[in-house]
């Protein structure tokens, strides 16, 4: 039984740069498919012991603006933290976008010095150092780590090959732990800290990266995996993606 | 400062008749280069009376309206009509609008200030009264958060620069800063029943018209004579204006962010058999942001209903990304019908027998436009 339910996390306090349209092309690209597809909110408040939220196979978390952030802090950290442990575990897909990529991490120190704990599921810390260093704006391609891209399901779905496009946005500079695999490399843009080269993270298949655009719609193979992985399939139905592949050749040539 | 007026004048003149653009904002920017603190200068104010109108959107159709409506009272006004709205914009338009005649007042100075540079504008500028309009995410990459915007207004606020606030009580990241009732403030909501039964509909926002109204009152013009003396306004440029080329009619509402595009789809004097064609036209120049992302925080469903029944065409650097987002919110669209040229657009559009077509473009695709249909860009 192929099904893809999606997990939305916080949807309407984390929504900051279009960041909801990437469920929308999920649902999208499932439906043109015929793949049984629906959404399941995980708000504030909500308990994760809920029986619709076991179903679910991706998952999926935005970033907001620092209010919105600190109203979803402990909810995300107390009532949250197990169900998206378990999910991790059992090899579910996740994708984590900006601010909520951060904090999954280990901590994130603010310029002032103080320091705000994170989920710590990512073996990774951020730090923001304030005017010292310039926020890392604009667009940015990267290249998929070789884990993504030699994966014969992402071989079989992309046909865009192993690059990805989006925008990124963050003062936050995001440094990854010796052991921890980043999501792609970064040919032009900064990247998780514009010295390293690397950007995201990936961990099983879980996924955590500063690409706005969003992602996914930026990205239809990236999307494509996302799917496959999901549905434990190695192969999916090809979609008419001129328009897509369109925007993806524009996007190459953005400065 | 006469003088510097004069020069002010010539030199936006010899701008105009240069093709070099409107000269709206060069002046001032000259200006404070030399003079950092030159809008301090009450000279510049010509004796007016300031009324400030801020926002995120709306804020040049509300200008617009206030100063129709003074000068159809017969007061003297001068406004920065075109929209050039930062400080360097703001001293240009008060430096153009200075009467040649150095004794002669001024009744009315009512200008559109963007909402970032509000506080530097307050710090050199009082206003006798400020129109704050709503605030919605706008150009991320420059501006980062609404929170933030509120913040630094308020702190100007409370520096007591301003005589009267009129502001949308209704809008929650007001709640707690400004209280309606306290001495100074003023909620435009209250004036919903006028509003709602005007005529004005297809030509300013209803909101917007509240402020409007509001901020009129406030100098003893009453909601009916406001209303009235409206009755010949025309809708601001790129805000429903229409304008004519080869035979085709193109209506623009200016769609520079999500909430103005959501307000410009649901626009109530826009009737479905007002137009056959939609023409989405998408840049990331400077003064629009870089970031493209705010398309797919426009509501797919409105993106929808819009478009149903209408063919519908997409220009801009950025047209792919536009065509993207279209085809996920269901719309169908073709690759012939997408060209990143305006120029090639509007002659396909033409050529292709059309009568009645929407624009939604974005800032600088709205002024690449009208340059394109009109020859000039702004007025």
């Amino acid at each position: 039984m192929s099904k893809i339910v999606i997990g939305h996390l916080y949807r309407d306090e984390l929504n900051l740069y279009g960041d909801n349209g990437n469920v929308e092309v999920l649902v999208s690209r499932c439906l043109k498919r015929n793949i049984d597809v629906s959404v399941v909110d995980i708000g504030l408040g909500s308990v994760p012991s809920y029986k619709g939220f076991s179903d679910v196979n991706i998952l999926f978390m935005g970033g907001g603006p620092d209010s919105s952030q600190k109203l979803i802090y402990d909810d995300f950290l107390s009532e949250k933290r197990s169900y998206i442990s378990d999910l991790a575990a059992s090899e579910k897909v996740g994708i984590f976008v900006c601010g909520s990529y951060q904090l999954m991490g280990n901590y994130y120190k603010s310029f002032d010095g103080s320091v705000l704990e994170g989920l710590g599921l990512f073996n990774i810390y951020t730090e923001n150092f304030g005017s010292s260093k310039p926020r890392c704006i604009g667009n940015v391609r990267a290249l998929l780590n070789p884990q993504i891209s030699q994966d014969p399901v992402f071989k079989n779905v992309s046909f865009l090959g192993n690059e990805i496009v989006g925008f990124e946005n963050h003062g936050g500079r995001t440094f990854l732990d010796e052991e921890v695999t980043p999501f792609a490399h970064v040919t032009y843009g900064s990247g998780n800290n514009s010295e390293d080269g690397t950007e995201g993270v990936h961990q099983k298949n879980f996924f955590g990266t500063y690409f706005h655009g969003p992602v996914l719609a930026k990205n239809p193979h990236l999307t494509d995996y996302l799917i496959a992985k999901a549905l434990n399939v190695q192969e999916l139905l090809r979609l008419d993606d001129g328009l897509s592949i369109a925007s993806f050749s524009a996007s190459k040539k953005l400065r | 400062m006469y003088l510097i007026s004069l020069f002010g004048k010539l030199l936006n003149l010899l701008i105009r008749s240069l093709g070099l653009g409107s000269g709206e904002t060069l002046p001032g920017y000259l200006l404070l280069r030399f003079f950092p603190k030159a809008l301090k200068n009450s000279t510049l104010l010509s004796g007016g009376s300031v009324i400030i109108v801020s926002g995120t959107n709306g804020k040049t159709s509300t200008v617009k309206a206030i100063s129709h409506i003074l000068r159809k009272r017969e007061f003297s006004v001068i406004s920065n009509s075109s929209g050039a709205n930062l400080k360097s914009g703001v001293t240009s338009s008060l430096l153009l609008g200075k009467p040649l005649n150095p004794y002669k007042k001024i009744d009315f100075v009512v200008l559109e200030v963007d909402e970032l540079a509000l506080p530097s504008v307050l710090d050199d500028v009082s206003a006798d009264t400020l129109v704050l309009l709503n605030l919605s995410r706008d150009q991320l990459d420059r501006y980062g958060e609404v929170d933030f915007i509120v913040e630094r207004w308020a702190e100007i606020i409370n520096l007591g620069r301003v005589s009267t606030v009129i502001y949308d009580g209704e809008a929650d990241y007001f709640s707690g800063i400004f209280a309606e009732g306290a001495s100074g403030f003023v909620d435009f909501n209250r004036y919903h029943r006028d509003a709602v039964s005007s005529k004005l509909k297809d030509r300013i926002h209803e909101k917007n018209l509240m402020a409007v109204i509001a901020a009129l009152s406030e100098k003893g013009i009453d909601p009916a004579e406001s209303l009235n003396l409206l009755e010949d306004f025309k809708a601001a440029y790129g805000r429903g204006e229409v304008v004519y080329k080869d035979g085709v009619s193109y209506r623009i509402f200016l769609a520079k962010n999500p909430a103005s595009m959501n307000v410009n789809l649901t626009f109530p004097g826009l009737g479905k058999a007002d137009f056959e064609k939609v023409l989405f036209i998408l840049n990331d120049g400077i003064p629009d942001g870089r970031d493209v992302s705010w398309i797919y925080d426009i509501e797919s469903n409105l993106l929808n209903k819009f478009c149903a029944g209408k063919k519908v065409y997409i220009s801009g650097s950025r047209c792919y990304d536009m065509a993207v987002r279209l085809d996920y919110a269901g719309v169908s669209v073709t690759k012939q019908d997408i060209d990143s040229s305006i120029t090639d657009t509007v002659d396909k559009i033409k050529s292709e027998g059309s009568k009645n077509v929407v624009v939604l473009p974005n800032y600088s695709a709205m002024l690449d436009f009208r340059k394109n249909v009109l020859g000039r860009k702004i007025l």
